[in-house]
């Protein structure tokens, strides 16, 4: 994982549970790139992936008493966005808006092309497919940690891991004929 | 694109289309600051007070906030009592205190820590706010300052009774924060400072355990509880619970009269544990606590149903840690009921009485869970 909690996080959380804003603050505010990032792909929305960071930040804070050991706040908070994310996504009131075409690097034309297909194979799959991809390579988290994070069995996690890149090669080859 | 290769493109994707722009991230950063006030019940008086309205109130009940004196009653005095108080004349940090009167400062002296509170007072609650790793100074008071009231709220335009404290307890006032100016203020009614020492011998932080369960009111630990012996976090005059005297009157009494019978028709046995005094943001309301078998539940009567159904209807169905702009802290699972007058609060775990409340008041207009769970007083 790459967000470790800092040596302060046991006497920040314990601030923030005291209302202190800008102790929270200090503990979310390293974590909201990627918790945006994640949401972002998961949903294929920035404005739906704006409004489930909100609504973490505001049920992290709500909740911060019940985080028992203040070292797992990184983790907690994602699992908040995570949470939340696939709340969003299962109401199925997805607005596909993710367009990378522009930054492709001018030159990269095949590369862009091929980045188009594996973005509209990628918004194809399902949301359990697409969360533990994510977490997979944008958060860098093991089986165990996605297991935990999803609240599955890490069997699950493999299966879905396996099932969703045999889903995106099919999708892909699917795009690729068309 | 090969197969082998897919992996490592839609790794690259990703991260590409994760990584969000800086102004996405500002903008929600941006939202921190439209948080609601998170404050407990039972911060300092003064920050507390100046608060016209309780915009967010956090009740820990039960379970979270008291511990046991950590040698029970027979706590000796430990050594060395803290200096003259004396020693510290002129220092900003006694003025911060409320109750400036010096000749009524018993003890005053530092702690390293705040969160080694236990070690300097072991007979004190459990003080969660003061679980820090920041410098703190404490002030014994030898007689109430006049800042502190317990029990219920003087009738209007009367003031509020002279305490009297618990022999071996004072009132204290710990600033947390090094720096006086910006020292959070945290006062505490009638400590036990049985074994108060300013030079602790052991590491506080290494000696604290997990609550044992605890018997307080279900909804708020911050109301004194009929006979009550422990300290208890003082309440801020912005939170006060309405008047003892304010009447409730038979008329209002009728929702729970009928509640009553109903229960007993039902073959419950039903007793009236202590009257309710909630200071819960919107459920400012008086009633009563009853023992429904070995269950507690707690009765909020209202003037009027209008009124019930306007206090209700801000409670949030879904999660009732949403009260209006307060956010409550459940102590357990709570359940709420509403017929005419009343509100029926439930926040235990026994189904047999969720079952029976639910075939008399019909299904609760909202549920959600808390923290924690205390078990009561009935059992």
């Amino acid at each position: 994982m790459t967000h470790l909690p800092t040596p302060g996080a046991t006497g920040l959380v314990a601030a923030a549970v005291r209302g202190d804003r800008d102790a929270f603050r200090s503990l979310v505010e390293p974590l909201l790139p990627t918790a945006l990032g994640a949401a972002t792909v998961l949903l294929r929305s920035r404005s739906d992936a704006e409004d489930v960071v909100q609504d973490a930040l505001f049920s992290a804070w709500r909740d911060l008493h019940k985080l028992r050991d203040a070292q797992a706040f990184p983790a907690w908070f994602r699992r908040h966005v995570v949470r939340g994310a696939m709340r969003r996504a299962a109401r199925g009131t997805v607005v596909v808006e993710l367009d990378l075409d522009a930054a492709a690097p001018a030159g990269e034309l095949d590369r862009a092309l091929e980045r188009r297909v594996l973005r509209r194979a990628f918004r194809e799959m399902p949301a359990d497919d697409r969360a533990v991809l994510t977490m997979r390579h944008l958060w860098d988290m093991s089986v165990a940690e996605t297991a935990d994070m999803l609240n599955v069995p890490e069997g699950t996690v493999k299966s879905r891991l396996h099932g969703a890149m045999e889903r995106l090669r099919a999708a892909y080859a699917a795009e690729e004929r068309r | 694109m090969k197969d082998q290769g897919l992996e490592s493109e839609l790794r690259a994707w990703i991260r590409e289309a994760g990584t969000p722009e800086p102004a996405d991230v500002a903008r929600v950063a941006a939202g921190i600051d439209r948080l609601p006030a998170r404050q407990r019940a039972h911060r300092g008086w003064l920050q507390a007070a100046a608060a016209v309205v309780v915009v967010v109130v956090v009740v820990v009940a039960g379970v979270g906030l008291l511990r046991l004196p950590a040698s029970g009653p027979g706590v000796p005095p430990a050594t060395p009592l803290p200096p003259d108080p004396a020693a510290f004349a002129g220092d900003p940090r006694l003025t911060r205190c409320p109750g400036p009167d010096p000749d009524n400062v018993l003890y005053a002296f530092e702690m390293v820590r705040a969160a080694d509170y236990p070690a300097h007072l072991p007979a004190m609650l459990l003080s969660p706010e003061l679980d820090v790793d920041v410098p703190a100074f404490v002030v014994v008071y030898r007689s109430p300052p006049g800042i502190v009231h317990g029990g219920a709220a003087p009738p209007r335009g009367e003031t509020w009774a002279p305490r009297s404290l618990t022999p071996g307890s004072h009132d204290v006032c710990v600033l947390v924060g090094s720096d006086p100016t910006t020292a959070e203020i945290n006062i505490y009614g009638n400590v036990d400072i049985r074994g108060l020492t300013a030079a602790p011998q052991r590491d506080a932080s290494s000696t604290m355990t997990p609550p044992p369960p605890s018997s307080v009111d279900p909804t708020t630990a911050s109301v004194p509880s009929a006979g009550a012996t422990t300290p208890t976090p003082i309440a801020s005059t912005a939170s006060a619970a309405p008047t003892e005297a304010s009447p409730v009157g038979t008329q209002a009494l009728e929702g729970v009269e009928r509640l009553v019978a109903d229960l007993e028709q039902a073959g419950a046995s039903v007793r009236e544990l202590a009257k309710l005094n909630s200071r819960l943001p919107i459920l400012l309301r008086r009633g009563v606590i009853l023992c429904l078998d070995s269950e507690e539940i707690s009765v909020y009567v209202f003037d009027s149903s209008g009124e019930r159904v306007a206090v209700t209807a801000v409670i949030d169905p879904e999660d009732p840690t949403y009260v209006g702009e307060a956010i409550i802290e459940w102590a357990g699972y709570p359940r709420f009921w509403e017929r005419d007058r009343i509100v029926v609060l439930y926040v235990g775990t026994d189904q047999e009485t969720e079952d029976l409340l639910t075939s008399i008041l019909g299904r609760p207009f909202a549920r959600g869970d808390g923290p924690g769970y205390s078990e009561g007083r009935c059992g």
